[in-house]
């Protein structure tokens, strides 16, 4: 029989919140936290809001005990506050007592970085510090934040979109599964940078406004940064540290859309694979799933194509869902990983945290998202969808111990 | 579990990758910045010529070994794509990157922006043939072609899968070349004999592995792993092969990741192996993050051929042709080992 793959501990950090109980809070109290930018400096800072988190680099620095001069990229410092607070959260004392590995996801890497270095080189290729390039390597955040735990263990990076760091979980959880690993720490981190910003503007898919998750008048997402790692581990892990699990993560699934570079499908065909994978591989039924948390970016296009696949798949008895992209922004790379803590603190605190921003239902719809925060709600199933450009589309349940 | 490679392509810098029989040539940046440049197919024959003229290099280099390894793999459709790259579509990257900072951020073309993610070529590969599978992307540098890999293995075995297509792709362009001599990674010193340096290089490689065993296969990967640079090399490699059931005598030849001839960052390793053959790579293909997936293309490509060629060798010590042990320092952290027979 494969081996199950506890969840230990978690680490986030976000536009609703720099640690656990900060984001807790904000979702509960459904704050959101979509602004327009005070780091980032876009032309377009007034006109789009972003769910930024609320700390200067050297603020992160700071509490990361850094140097000033450390150079960094601002997804290495995410990512390593998230990081470092799962390990507290796990209540690991020694990182390499037992075989443990960490698999991180990124799609801008240090972007922001290489967006000053090349602010002089283009203009003089001989110009631009080196110093800002060399964290351009989506490889780079990995390592660093590797070094920074005093990690031996594998590592590996993850870059498939906006489903980077769902698939970074399930392949954590693969690698228990199959003895590779008894402890693996895994999820994402994403900065702000120009690049995202310019990138889906010239896509014409940044709303404005507040984002809408499966509104009716949805026009567009909103940009997020954070970043968000869970710790999984094998059961005889658990026993030898004497710990008790706080979530088991107990299916996954992975499928491509295969329909084109950027859009979905009109009918969902790829998140309905990817959704009902993962309920097949944790071997249990539609039904047992209490809540969905949904990819739901606010694009006209994502949250038809979702809705479809998830009527499908409930057979029109759909679950509670919400969008918590509607608070945090949507966190690209990182968002699986963000959205697997926010899934897994639904569970402890028998939640469901609602779509911010809901007014009207969608037409070709007959669901529509939970728009108010209900409490004391026994959550069994938890199913996090996370679906990227190109297709890849990753699903993953979270469960209740 | 053994893996069987049951079809292989390459898009490298090399001619004639059957039997390779001269360094590739080199082209120059600006005049003095050596680098290798991959000899590219005819992709219209390829790749639907409609879709080609908005591929950038490397998804035409990705894509095209994609199809021509499934072709020589007889396989229409695999169960899975997984790639691996260490920088992406950086042709993309830089363009969009480029015209962000000179146009101050108005009037951008998406095409560059759309293509600059890591998971472009696995998710068009997916398009072009319809393929629903099991899809990622690992990148960045360290051992991501042995991740990409090992998720293959790994999936194989937990999902029964029967074909998985596994490649890895690297894009070598211009400013990339001016900032890694700019690093010092390579160094411009016309004393050295070009046969002889460490240049950038690019390529992509693509292989179909699969659980079953025949005699089609080009090889098999009896085992490999990614092992932390911490425990010696001698108690890496003892190790390895305890749990692989060889011994140190009866490996034919070892394949190794040095840059040049002055590299010495594997005597550790080839000190350990006295009566077999050393061989190299990276003056056929270049200095680049995914080159050990050119390195297994060119071992199992041996082992099939039962010849090794000429110019793969740094000493050659015995005829024999079973086997060969690939060692690869992916970082300065960790080591790549593969185990290869026919």
């Amino acid at each position: 029989m494969k081996k199950k793959v506890f969840i230990s501990g978690i680490g986030i950090i976000s536009s609703i919140g720099n640690n656990v109980i900060e984001v807790l809070n904000s979702l509960i109290h459904e704050n959101s936290g979509i602004i327009y930018s005070e780091h980032l400096h876009s032309v377009y800072k007034n006109e789009m809001p972003v769910g930024e988190v609320k700390l200067t680099d050297n603020e992160l620095k700071d509490l990361l005990k850094l140097s000033d001069k450390s150079q960094n990229s601002r997804t290495t410092l995410l990512g390593m506050m998230a990081v470092s607070e799962a390990i507290k959260n796990s209540e690991i004392s020694d990182i390499n007592k037992f075989n443990t590995a960490f698999i991180s996801a990124t799609t801008v890497g240090g972007m922001d970085k290489s967006e000053i270095f090349y602010r002089e080189f283009i203009k003089n290729k001989t110009k631009g510090k080196l110093k800002y390039i060399c964290t351009h390597d989506c490889g780079e955040s990995t390592k660093k934040i590797a070094d920074k735990i005093k990690l031996n263990g594998f590592t590996a990076t993850i870059s498939t979109a906006c489903s980077s760091s769902a698939n970074s979980i399930m392949v954590g959880a693969r690698l228990i599964k199959n003895g590779l690993a008894d402890r693996v720490i895994a999820g994402g981190a994403d900065a702000l940078s120009l690049f995202t910003i310019n990138g889906f503007n010239t896509l014409m898919i940044l709303s404005h406004k507040h984002c809408r998750p499966f509104d009716e008048t949805r026009n567009g997402l909103n940009i997020g940064e954070g970043a968000g790692y869970i710790v999984m581990e094998s059961d005889e892990c658990l026993k030898k540290s004497g710990k008790l699990p706080i979530a088991e993560l107990k299916g996954y699934g992975n499928a491509c859309d295969a329909y084109h570079q950027t859009a979905s499908s009109p009918d969902g065909y790829g998140a309905y694979l990817a959704m009902s994978k993962a309920i097949g591989n944790a071997n249990i039924m539609p039904n047992n799933i209490d809540y969905v948390n949904v990819h739901g970016t606010g694009t006209p296009n994502n949250d038809l194509s979702e809705g479809l696949a998830l009527q499908n798949i409930f057979n029109n008895n759909v679950p509670y869902f919400s969008s918590t992209k509607s608070a945090t922004g949507h966190t690209l790379g990182a968002s699986g990983g963000i959205e697997a803590v926010i899934s897994i603190l639904a569970i402890q605190n028998k939640i469901i945290f609602p779509s911010l921003n809901f007014n009207q239902q969608m037409k070709e719809l007959t669901i529509c998202p939970t728009s108010k925060t209900i409490k004391n709600v026994e959550i069994k199933n938890v199913l996090s969808n996370s679906f990227g450009f190109g297709g890849n589309n990753t699903s993953l349940i979270f469960s209740a111990v | 579990m053994e893996l069987y490679i049951k079809g292989i392509n390459s898009i490298s810098p090399s001619e004639n990758f059957d039997n390779i029989s001269h360094i590739p040539e080199i082209k120059l940046v600006d005049e003095i910045y050596k680098h290798y440049v991959c000899i590219e197919p005819i992709y219209k024959e390829i790749i639907n010529p409609l879709l080609l003229r908005r591929m950038s290099r490397a998804m035409k280099m990705g894509i095209a070994s994609a199809l021509l390894c499934l072709k020589d793999a007889k396989i229409e459709m695999p169960d899975a794509i997984i790639t691996a790259t260490g920088l992406g579509c950086i042709e993309d990257s830089d363009k969009f990157l480029t015209l962000l900072i000179e146009n101050e951020e108005k009037m951008l073309n998406p095409t560059p922006f759309i293509q600059s993610t890591h998971n472009t070529i696995s998710s068009q590969i997916a398009l072009l043939l319809k393929c629903h599978g099991y899809n990622s992307t690992y990148a960045g540098r360290g051992a991501c072609f042995e991740t990409a890999l090992l998720d293959a293995k790994m999936l194989i075995s937990d999902d029964d899968l029967q074909n998985v297509l596994v490649g890895a792709y690297d894009e070598l362009i211009a400013n990339q070349i001016r900032i890694l001599y700019r690093l010092g990674l390579f160094k411009n010193n016309n004393k050295i004999n070009d046969n002889q340096g460490n240049l950038p290089g690019e390529g992509a490689s693509f292989f179909v592995v699969s659980p079953n065993p025949s005699e089609t296969n080009y090889a098999k990967i009896s085992d490999f792993e990614i092992v932390n640079n911490l425990i010696s090399a001698k108690k890496i490699i003892s190790d390895f092969l305890v749990k692989n059931s060889i011994t140190i005598g009866n490996i034919n030849s070892i394949m190794v990741g040095i840059n040049s001839c002055f590299d010495t960052h594997y005597t550790e390793y080839t000190d350990l192996f006295p009566n077999s053959n050393i061989l190299w790579f990276k003056h056929l293909c270049g200095e680049y993050m995914t080159s050990s997936a050119f390195a297994l293309c060119l071992a199992v490509k041996c082992l099939k051929n039962y010849s090794i060629p000429e110019i793969a060798f740094i000493r050659k010590n015995n005829n024999k042709n079973n086997n060969i042990l690939i060692i690869n320092k992916v970082t300065n952290e960790q080591t790549a080992l593969f185990l290869l027979s026919n």
